[in-house]
């Protein structure tokens, strides 16, 4: 009895320790993560004096890819009778197919959104206004190490063992660059950049499907937190060149 | 079997509740955990702040009994706002939601009206636009305070922590 005990933990614990890459890849991109944002600049509630057309931002970011990506960057063992441990990191790279929006419209629809709650102009996507504001997403992504570790102890009338996962802090980043025009007259160009770190993910999940979902979107989120702040820079700097001219 | 039950009745009647009561003396605290609480800020507009750590130790220790008695010293109001906090902690979102109703919704630094979406997301009211009642929130207030709060509520609507 004690002997089929001890052989059923221990398959247990070989195969949640060989948590292999596409296992893995496969938990940390089950779902979708969506990388929505609550405004909360002030809001200007001021008659709006100029019309600005936002166009539907470009990406030329090609590491930013639409699977994303996972490597194993550490892989260490220690296979002995009465002791064996065992220690796995792999890189996680979020892809464009774990993010629900289309990246393009979402940064299109937050810089009209920003632009008409926070300052004097009205922004839209199809006006026929003589200016225009192009947006270029230079960078965007996330990434983080995700781990696994463990060890099983055997000793004649004892055992003991022990396996987990964590993951994180992961960082995300982004930079958008812009052009405003008139008329093509180049009137202002500018770049935003932002990165955010995302918390490290350790206890208080009820088990690894768990913490790899909660991974993806915790880096979902960096991407968002990162956006938000882009947004808003380049919607002030172009408030206030206008601004300036008014 | 019944010691499992009673322990599992014991374990998650103590188990703390994901809302918590905040003041400026722990605000900044419970606001850096790596692992998020639905927060509610007690300002001082409401009273001394000795008055509200210890209402809201109270409050999160679940000594209703104890809070009873201090709230008595608040205007009526208060009052009300604080046992609308009761009733939440207390997953009694229905009666919370109700004496909630009666409060002007951009009191408490606009809390009345984040509290009641609050009630509404536990009592899993579907056709409600919860996005939008955030966002709304987020308009109405001008506390940085409340805005982080209200920041991680949509968090555990987007992320479910």
């Amino acid at each position: 009895m004690a002997n089929k005990l001890l052989s059923t933990a221990l398959i247990a614990i070989s195969l949640s320790s060989c948590v292999g890459t596409k296992t893995l890849y496969k938990g940390l991109t089950k779902e979708q993560s969506t990388i929505e944002y609550l405004y909360d600049s002030e809001v200007n509630s001021s008659e709006k004096t100029d019309t600005i057309r936002i166009a539907i931002p470009t990406i030329s970011d090609d590491k930013f890819t639409k699977s994303g990506d996972l490597t194993k960057t550490k892989a260490s063992a220690v296979p002995l009778i009465i002791y064996t441990g065992w220690k796995n990191e792999h890189e996680y790279f979020i892809g464009d197919n774990m993010i629900e929006e289309d990246i393009p419209s979402f940064i299109q629809k937050s810089i009209i959104e920003e632009t008409n709650r926070s300052t004097l102009l009205m922004a839209d996507s199809t006006s026929n206004s003589d200016m225009v504001l192009e947006i270029n997403v230079e960078t965007i992504g996330a990434h983080g190490p995700y781990r696994s570790q463990g060890y099983f102890l055997f000793l004649m009338f004892f055992y003991s063992y022990s396996f987990g996962e964590s993951a994180g802090p992961g960082t995300a980043s982004s930079e958008l660059s812009y052009v405003l025009k008139s008329n093509d007259e180049v009137l202002l160009t500018g770049n935003a950049t932002n990165q955010v770190e995302t918390e490290p993910l350790v206890n208080n999940f009820k088990n690894t499907n768990e913490l790899r979902k909660f991974f993806s979107s915790n880096l979902a989120e960096g991407i968002s937190r990162t956006l938000k702040a882009n947004v808003e820079q380049i919607t002030d700097e172009v408030e206030n060149y206008i601004a300036n001219r008014r | 079997m019944r010691t499992l039950i009673i322990l599992t009745i014991l374990i998650s009647s103590c188990a703390p509740s994901l809302y918590h009561v905040t003041t400026d003396t722990t605000f900044e605290q419970m606001e850096n955990l790596p692992f998020k609480r639905k927060l509610i800020y007690l300002s001082q507009d409401i009273g001394t702040l000795s008055k509200l750590d210890s209402l809201a130790t109270s409050m999160n220790k679940k000594k209703w009994k104890n809070f009873d008695e201090r709230i008595k010293v608040f205007p009526e109001e208060d009052q009300q706002f604080l046992r609308s906090i009761k009733f939440l902690i207390s997953d009694e979102f229905l009666t919370s939601y109700n004496t909630l109703d009666s409060l002007e919704d951009a009191n408490y630094d606009c809390q009345v009206g984040l509290l009641k979406t609050d009630c509404m997301y536990e009592l899993s009211a579907d056709s409600v636009d919860f996005k939008g009642n955030y966002q709304n929130s987020m308009n109405c207030t001008k506390s940085e305070i409340i805005k982080s709060i209200i920041n991680t509520r949509y968090r555990f609507l987007r992320y479910g922590q």
